[in-house]
């Protein structure tokens, strides 16, 4: 009876603290999307590297898209939608650049987040896309060196990127947390917080059960009210659970509410990339 | 035990009530803070103006109906600015007023700007670029954020009309937000996809 109590908390909790929504804007995977095929593959390599060492040692995301068309829509929206949907940047720090092109319409963007709009003006934006992406790769003009164009462009944003956190581009003594070491200390918490919940199990009984298995669910989410729901659900379901179990077992039973609900993880341990939070304004060029 | 359910359940209402409240004085506070936001890039737009005139006056002197033009419509925006973010956040017709004033001023400076690029040494002057980047990308921000704010007034509106909000709404007297329709465009989600080709 236990268990069963144990279970269908652990379940209801994960199905209330699971995050709704699919959404029709597809994923960037990786730092290099080269969608429309015109980079080598060890310009993507060693573009990947710098970008990943960008990140590692000033938090910023750069990432490059390139896609065949943009099936009508205007670049300022595509991009947009691109760079808010993949969330690059670090939340908070907003330090996140998506460097766009669209061959067909034969149109780079570069979109700058909130929080390098300071080092990366609109001016500048629009001078990198002539001077570094343009001057190696302009097929109306008949070069296309895309390898050399983007080479140069993320140099000149890494320069400027380190400048703005007073790093140089490729130190590694960095500071910004890694995935790994954010996993470690979320295992110590969870650890931690079910130690003294334990405790508390056997003082105080099913309701504070009942809340730790929805803090532990709910802090998969950032939502304020999906923490709330599932605190009270957690509370609800952690005291029907002990009246159920009461009324099953004569003689009571003691805190046996809660449990680990939801557990599923959202962040990956691999080095795949994934955007860290940061949001963006508008602000940018495209030429 | 049945006092305790009954607590259970009291305790319950009361938490989601409170939750509930929370959640739309948190929605109403963005509402307001995404239309100040909308008039914040207005302002940016307002401000980068004058430098452009004279940049382009320093090619262009004679060019003088536009200049007018311009600094008309500018104006008219520096009205709108004058509101408070709260009262635009709630009023259609100030909504409505805005839009037109700084849709005004943006063709105005489309105007200027394809006036600028008949004058070759103008248009490869590097500052002048560089102003014109400036210039779409504030306007980029303008749209960016009215998208912002319509979105922002659906959600509040979704709140207070959805269970339980509605009976708290209605309790408390807060009410749905009106938009000027027209703005919707801008914070509709386009369809992406990577893989188009034509």
């Amino acid at each position: 009876m236990k268990t069963f109590a144990r279970a269908i908390t652990s379940l209801l909790l994960t199905v209330l603290a699971c995050r709704a929504f699919a959404s029709d804007t597809p994923e960037l995977h990786a730092r290099v999307n080269d969608y429309a095929d015109l980079l080598t593959e060890d310009a993507r390599h060693r573009l990947d590297e710098t970008l990943a060492s960008l990140e590692q040692s000033t938090s910023a995301q750069v990432v490059i898209l390139t896609v065949h068309d943009m099936g009508g829509l205007d670049i300022k929206r595509f991009a947009m939608t691109v760079a808010e949907h993949a969330k690059l940047g670090q939340k908070g720090k907003d330090n996140g650049v998506l460097i766009l092109y669209a061959a067909t319409e034969d149109r780079y963007r570069i979109e700058v987040g909130y929080g390098l709009e300071g080092a990366i003006p609109d001016g500048k934006a629009g001078s990198i896309i002539h001077e570094q992406l343009r001057a190696k790769a302009d097929p109306k003009t008949g070069t296309r060196d895309f390898d050399g164009a983007f080479t140069d462009a993320v140099a000149k944003i890494s320069q400027i990127v380190a400048t703005e956190s007073g790093v140089s581009p490729t130190s590694t003594d960095a500071h910004p947390p890694r995935e790994s070491d954010g996993m470690i200390i979320m295992l110590l918490i969870a650890f931690v917080i079910t130690a003294v919940f334990g405790i508390m199990h056997i003082l105080l009984g099913a309701a504070v059960g009942g809340i730790e298995g929805g803090l532990i669910a709910a802090s998969q989410t950032a939502d304020q009210t999906i923490i709330i729901l599932c605190v009270i659900a957690g509370t609800i379901i952690g005291a029907l659970a002990r009246f159920i179990a009461e009324a099953m077992l004569e003689g009571g039973t003691d805190g046996d509410g809660g449990s680990f609900g939801g557990s599923s993880s959202s962040s990956s341990f691999s080095d795949s990339f994934s955007g860290g939070g940061g949001s963006f304004g508008g602000g940018g060029a495209d030429g | 035990m049945v006092k305790n359910i009954v607590l259970g359940i009291l305790t319950f209402v009361a938490l989601i009530t409170l939750s509930s409240y929370n959640k739309i004085v948190a929605l109403d506070e963005n509402v307001d803070s995404s239309w100040s936001e909308v008039q914040n890039q207005l302002k940016r737009r307002y401000d980068l103006i004058p430098n452009l005139v004279q940049t382009v006056k320093g090619y262009a002197e004679h060019e003088r109906d536009v200049f007018s033009e311009v600094t008309m419509a500018r104006s008219m925006v520096g009205q709108a600015l004058k509101l408070d973010a709260s009262k635009l956040a709630d009023n259609a017709a100030l909504q409505k007023q805005l839009l037109e004033a700084s849709g005004n001023l943006t063709t105005s400076l489309g105007r200027l700007i394809a006036v600028a690029e008949s004058y070759p040494e103008l248009k490869a002057n590097e500052n002048f670029r560089q102003l014109q980047d400036e210039l779409a990308g504030t306007e980029n921000r303008i749209a960016v954020a009215r998208g912002r704010a319509i979105s922002m007034t659906m959600d509040y509106n979704r709140s207070v009309r959805q269970v339980p909000g509605v009976l708290i709404a209605a309790f408390a007297g807060l009410e749905k937000k009106e938009y000027y329709e027209a703005d919707q465009e801008e914070s509709r989600v386009p369809v992406v996809n990577f893989d188009s080709k034509r």
